[in-house]
């Protein structure tokens, strides 16, 4: 998508536009209530089963096509972490960074509170979202 | 329309609210000094994109420099998904207090490009725990997959 086209005030209006008739939906609003009164621990779980796409169609929800719903986690600007380079043979670090972060995962669970729904990504690069 | 059932507000209030802040968000983003800012983000390859957040997006006075005053209440964040994909940050206004109990903001959010088929849709993919937004930035920095990798409560 060409530049001018992502920052186009008319596409973001239209984008938003859909995000709101999905996500004031009484069943979308029904199914986040539920989410937020659920602990912390189960939230990715419940998530998972009642604000997914399929989920929320069948209940009426009118979402744009190819709206996502997936869990957020926002953090205010930290530095970024060093990840190590490369071992000799080229091997990417995945493997050892897999161990390193089981410290971060606690973390992550606690910070995990908000829903994040999200319409007209992908190759546009700029998308409408919702959280909480 | 009409009210939530159990709720003190109606859909209208809420789409109001809503439709407001994401007006404000996009008169932001839209100015001649952001979309010069964005042509300067994405004129650098994706690897390049997370460390120009760091420096320039999330600092006033980089901003400034570059004519970008941001209201009080617009934040700028980072932020990592649970179905990973690669994002870069989200410009964002809360909303009244009064409809959290559903919804807390709205944003306009930022990413590196990718193909729709890239990212999963799959609810049990959706909702992983999101990667720590450092580690999630490094890895985008040297150009990982971030679906390769696994948090311990995957």
């Amino acid at each position: 998508m060409a530049e001018n086209e992502m920052l186009d005030v008319d596409r973001l209006r239209k984008i938003t536009d859909e995000m709101v008739t999905a996500i004031t939906s009484p069943p979308f609003v029904e199914a986040m209530r539920t989410m937020k009164a659920t602990a912390q621990d189960q939230r990715l779980k419940v998530g998972a089963k009642i604000l997914n796409p399929e989920a929320l169609r069948s209940k009426g929800a009118p979402l744009p096509v190819g709206m996502r719903i997936t869990s957020r986690y926002f953090e205010s600007g930290k530095p970024t972490i060093e990840v190590a380079d490369p071992d000799e043979a080229g091997h990417p670090p995945i493997a050892k960074e897999i161990a390193d972060i089981s410290s971060l995962s606690p973390r992550q669970t606690k910070g995990v509170q908000s829903a994040g729904m999200c319409a007209g990504g992908g190759a546009g690069t700029v998308c409408g979202c919702a959280g909480s | 329309m009409g009210a939530y059932q159990g709720l003190d507000f109606s859909r209208e209030e809420l789409s109001a609210a809503m439709r407001q802040n994401y007006d404000r968000i996009i008169a932001f983003v839209t100015t001649t000094e952001f979309k010069a800012l964005h042509r300067e983000l994405r004129a650098l390859p994706p690897t390049k994109r997370p460390d120009f957040v760091r420096r320039v997006i999330l600092q006033p006075t980089e901003l400034a420099k570059r004519g970008i005053s941001v209201p009080d209440d617009i934040l700028i964040q980072i932020s990592a998904f649970g179905d990973r994909r690669p994002t870069l940050f989200a410009v964002k206004i809360f909303l009244p207090e009064k409809f959290h109990c559903a919804w807390e903001n709205t944003n306009l959010t930022f990413d590196n490009e990718y193909e729709d088929e890239q990212v999963s849709r799959d609810p049990e993919m959706a909702w992983r725990a999101p990667l720590a937004v450092e580690l999630q930035n490094s890895l985008i920095s040297r150009g990982a997959d971030l679906d390769n990798i696994v948090l311990p409560n995957d």
